[in-house]
């Protein structure tokens, strides 16, 4: 008989420059958590790009199959995924290739001490509901952390990766990579690490909106924050992306200057510690989620507050 | 050309999702619309329409009854046809029942009209769940080459589809072959609004059903895994604020500073 499955896998992306990226790693922590309460080990998964017609293009199933395959010779309980974009490509096909329970949205994952039962937390509805749950069954698990959630930093010690070869489908032969353009990385401030971000959107009207609110996350020693529409139009890479399909932030200090609003912006900032919304229009669904309100015009409104801030400071 | 958009009915807005006094979801009295994210998908069927001879869009959607608006209001846009599938029996679906179920209807879809979808297009992820689960486990499913965020998408002379689509610190150029599956995260075009006609069209149509047997027929559906949930909490996300509405923007900035200052994040 097969031994009853206790191991908690990670599965370790490899960044564009061949490293572990960072934010997998930092999913360690609380494998170890589970692991020891399952009486399991922790084991890191990494897939290696091995495949020279699909390399760079990370064909979601050729990842998938290498991850399931291993699964059938060493079973784990549970298989955790970081809430990265190309992880969450791979980890519901890896769900329903092994016939895995999963639980995507994950704020905390742990374990009961008695039972070894591992408990998801998951949210929905933009962050208004969390669900606590447990998989009834002796089904494998598959979960997938937001960013948010894990550790702010990856353990020092030194982690041992087990390699699988890509495995080439017929899928992933039909997808061609033309080209491929690196997101340049520039000095600025991340959105995600800083303790004071101040954010931008239609509002901000475009290049000289944004100079203004450089200038107020400078006074404040913060990041710049993006709204979609902001983005879209050019104003601010996406790198200051702030929402559901950007970074989610939760700094100190949450300052939004001609954002609306969208259900999708709110779950990318609702963990922010105070609000200040600052927004033309007095029906701004931002305004539910605020400490303080200014109605009125940023152009007008930053200004003045940049020089009191400064008085302020001195 | 053949097209199919796979799209969601989901709540509105932030408002009205907590009832208060029962402590629970108000559902049935939050207003709906369709998921942002497959409106960016059906955006990008159209626009492959408008541009070529030949495409027919197809609609699916799952749901209750009532989740033909959302499928009356792709018709509007200038979609060709549309099917719902509703069933009590498929009421209540985990992530896998749903992937099945969808697979089905595509699988029956594509029989009926003895042609397979040359492109599949869904939404990323939607705002309610969002745990972007459906379209990669669609395409797994089906057996089709698959890509995810796409922003743009281009069928070439070659009979191929191009994509742009980005990743985590890159951009993307791919080319995939016919058949394929795609989910969008956006698209760059204007917001397409419905024509008076299309309105009229959508309003007349008779949206066809399918229900639980016409998918699965004689196959046992799949068995949901088995969660079992321990607890659910509603947050309400709505603050207590303190709106400044001084017209003088020296003013509002100034008390706006001090309540900075008071609260020492200054």
């Amino acid at each position: 008989m097969r031994k009853k499955p206790a191991d908690v896998w990670v599965y370790i992306e490899e960044g564009q420059d061949g490293f572990p990226r960072e934010l997998c790693l930092r999913m360690i922590p609380a494998a170890r958590q589970i692991a020891r309460k399952k009486h399991g080990k922790v084991r890191c998964i990494t897939v290696d790009r091995n495949i020279e017609e699909t390399k760079g293009i990370g064909q979601p199933a050729a990842y998938a199959a290498a991850i399931s395959r291993l699964t059938m010779t060493q079973l784990p309980a549970v298989i955790l995924f970081a809430g990265t974009l190309h992880s969450q490509e791979i980890a519901p096909i890896v769900a329903e290739m092994i016939d895995a329970a999963f639980f995507g949205n994950c704020v905390k994952v742990n374990a009961y001490t008695r039972t070894g039962q591992t408990v998801y937390q998951q949210i929905s509805f933009g962050g208004a509901v969390t669900v606590r749950s447990v998989c009834g069954s002796g089904q494998p698990e598959v979960a997938v952390i937001r960013p948010e959630a894990l550790e702010d930093q990856a353990p020092e010690m030194p982690v041992c990766l087990l390699h699988v070869g890509e495995e080439q489908t017929e899928e992933a032969k039909r997808v061609k990579l033309i080209r491929m353009q690196p997101v340049e990385e520039t000095a600025e401030m991340k959105p995600e690490s800083a303790d004071v971000v101040v954010a931008g959107g239609r509002g901000a009207e475009g290049e000289r909106g944004f100079a203004l609110i450089r200038a107020l996350a400078g006074e404040l020693g913060g990041a710049v924050g993006a709204s979609r529409v902001a983005v879209d139009k050019g104003w601010i890479s996406k790198d200051h992306l702030i929402g559901q399909s950007g970074k989610t932030v939760s700094p100190r200090l949450y300052i939004n200057c001609g954002i609306s609003g969208s259900v999708q912006h709110i779950t990318g900032m609702r963990t922010a510690g105070t609000v200040i919304s600052i927004n033309k229009d007095p029906r701004a669904l931002i305004f539910n989620v605020s400490d303080y309100i200014v109605v009125g015009d940023m152009f007008k409104i930053l200004p003045p507050l940049i020089r009191e801030i400064k008085k302020a400071k001195q | 050309m053949r097209i199919l958009v796979c799209v969601k009915q989901v709540p509105d807005t932030l408002d009205a999702v907590f009832d208060e006094e029962r402590g629970r979801l108000k559902r049935t009295c939050m207003p709906k619309t369709m998921n942002p994210y497959d409106r960016c998908a059906l955006d990008a069927a159209l626009e492959i329409k408008d541009k070529n001879e030949n495409v027919k869009i197809t609609v699916l959607s799952m749901g209750p009854k009532d989740a033909d608006t959302v499928l009356k209001d792709a018709l509007a846009l200038g979609t060709d046809e549309a099917f719902l599938i509703s069933d009590p029996q498929l009421e209540g679906s985990d992530v896998h029942g749903t992937v099945m179920t969808l697979t089905g209807a595509v699988r029956k879809l594509e029989d009926i009209q003895h042609d397979p979808f040359d492109l599949i297009c869904c939404g990323e992820r939607s705002v309610d769940g969002g745990t972007a689960y459906v379209a990669p486990a669609l395409a797994y499913r089906l057996g089709r080459p698959f890509a995810a965020r796409v922003m743009s998408c281009d069928p070439t002379d070659q009979g191929r589809l191009e994509l742009v689509r980005e990743d985590e610190d890159c951009v993307q150029w791919l080319e995939t072959a016919f058949p394929c599956v795609v989910s969008f995260t956006k698209s760059d075009q204007p917001v397409r609004y419905p024509s008076v006609s299309g309105i009229i069209k959508a309003e007349m149509a008779r949206i066809p059903r399918l229900n639980a047997d016409d998918i699965y027929g004689t196959m046992p559906k799949r068995e949901a895994a088995s969660v079992i949930i321990r607890s659910i909490s509603y947050h309400r996300l709505k603050k207590k604020s303190r709106i400044i509405r001084e017209k003088d923007p020296e003013k509002a900035a100034f008390m706006l500073a001090d309540l900075m200052r008071r609260g020492h994040l200054i």
